[in-house]
């Protein structure tokens, strides 16, 4: 077990004085616990199951990201595969995420995520996915770990080799894109950020670069 | 067994001056959803580029600002693109030029600190095109970060900002050969950027979210105050 400390950040500036407020909803709360599959033991101990509206915690800000992943398309509720990544990326990531866990983590790492056969599924959240991101760009990487968690790893170290791979990268990029334009609920730094990380993705972490950008 | 966390939170900040009180509502407003945000947000904007000691302390914001603290870095740089004169174009040079931390080791998984200080190097790169947009000078310091080859997203977006700038020739020239293809880079509309689900309707839909609750008027009680953890 690791005890771990972090400095909240300027909470306008990372969104969580924008979404704070939304999730702090009994009926959003109870369905993302279940939707998810967050576990009491991996979110106590100061990590915010006892004040789950208290936007400094954890806790609060990883239902931010849920909350943006959830309600930012226009076409809400519907959630057809038939439409963009917007519209069925919180479908995709309840659905193939197995459990969501809180620990300190070490390295820098924002999240990781393990699957296969016989071993344990589950995705991790670390102190940078908390203190080191914006709402949105906590929605992007949600996305991006559900592809794993769905059997997709990288396969070119931590990159894709390219766009027709349609690996987590490019899941990830395709939602940031969507969320810029189409996101409801957003402020403009929300979606700016989500513009730019969306093109420093397809500007890093493709082996061969798409040759666009958004 | 899970681990255990502690939250740390910093003494409030002591806006001092008009000029830190105006950023303060900058930052504020460019995080509010909104129509009207946007608006208050120019009006800002403009009161700082009225005043002196605005630029300065803008910088003084983003290095004063931890490291870890993303969020209000980027919000300086992106204020600094709307406000910032002339004087404001060194300063946003020497921040997209700054090395970049090496990426994540395989094993420590996908998204790392380097991937935050992309953020911010870029930031500075559309905020040193903005202040070149109405102070042409500084389109110099876009070419001179071209020539400096720094790592391919930060290269990237400063061979977009001058193309933006119409300073495509001149990129050209000082980028290497090899990198020239940047030049060509096409800008995608989000709607045509597509992931490929690989599965249809009939797929599990799983826990369907609630509807939105009704917008509220009135104030709602238990709502984000810091509490002690039990």
């Amino acid at each position: 077990m690791a005890t771990c400390t972090a400095t909240v950040p300027d909470l306008n500036a990372s969104g969580d004085n924008l979404y704070g407020p939304r999730i702090c909803w009994q009926a959003f709360i109870d369905w993302a616990w279940d939707a998810f599959d967050f576990d009491k033991d991996d979110w106590d101990q100061g990590f915010g199951y006892y004040s789950v509206c208290d936007n400094q915690r954890p806790l609060s800000r990883t239902l931010s990201g849920i909350w943006c992943l959830t309600y930012s398309s226009p076409n809400f509720p519907r959630e057809s595969y038939d439409s963009n990544i917007l519209e069925w990326g919180c479908r995709f990531a309840r659905n193939a995420i197995d459990e969501l866990d809180a620990r300190c983590g070490g390295g820098g790492a924002i999240a990781r995520t393990q699957w296969g056969p016989f071993v344990n599924d589950w995705t991790q959240l670390y102190i940078p996915y908390w203190y080191g991101q914006g709402v949105s760009l906590r929605a992007g990487t949600l996305i991006h770990e559900a592809r794993h968690a769905d059997g997709k790893g990288h396969n070119s170290g931590n990159n894709d080799s390219s766009w027709g791979y349609n690996g987590a990268w490019r899941w990830q990029v395709a939602w940031l894109a969507w969320f810029a334009v189409d996101g409801q609920s957003a402020s403009t730094a929300m979606r700016t950020q989500a513009r730019q990380r969306a093109n420093n993705i397809i500007n890093n972490n493709f082996d061969t670069h798409p040759g666009f950008n958004v | 067994m899970a681990d255990s966390f502690e939250v740390v939170v910093p003494d409030a900040v002591i806006l001092r001056t008009p000029t830190l009180w105006l950023i303060g509502q900058a930052f504020e407003l460019l995080n509010t959803e909104g129509k009207a945000a946007e608006v208050a947000y120019g009006q800002v904007a403009e009161l700082l580029r009225g005043r002196d000691d605005a630029v300065e302390s803008l910088f003084s914001a983003f290095r004063s600002s931890p490291t870890e603290d993303v969020g209000r870095r980027w919000c300086a740089l992106y204020v600094l693109g709307d406000v910032g004169d002339k004087s404001a174009a060194e300063p946003l040079f020497r921040a997209a030029s700054e090395s970049l931390p090496k990426p994540c080791k395989e094993e420590e998984g996908c998204e790392g600190p380097r991937d935050g200080e992309i953020m911010i190097r870029t930031m500075a790169v559309a905020a040193l095109q903005r202040v070149a947009e109405r102070h042409e000078e500084a389109g110099e310091l876009v070419l001179a970060l071209i020539a400096e080859h720094p790592e391919r997203p930060v290269l990237i977006e400063a061979v977009k900002a001058a193309r933006a700038l119409n300073l495509a020739d001149k990129a050209r020239e000082a980028l290497r050969k090899e990198d020239r293809w940047m030049l060509d880079i096409r800008i995608q509309p989000a709607q045509e950027v597509m992931a490929q689900p690989e599965r249809g309707d009939a797929a599990a839909l799983g826990h369907t979210p609630p509807s939105m609750r009704a917008a509220r008027t009135a104030p709602a009680a238990d709502c984000c105050a810091p509490r002690k953890e039990g």
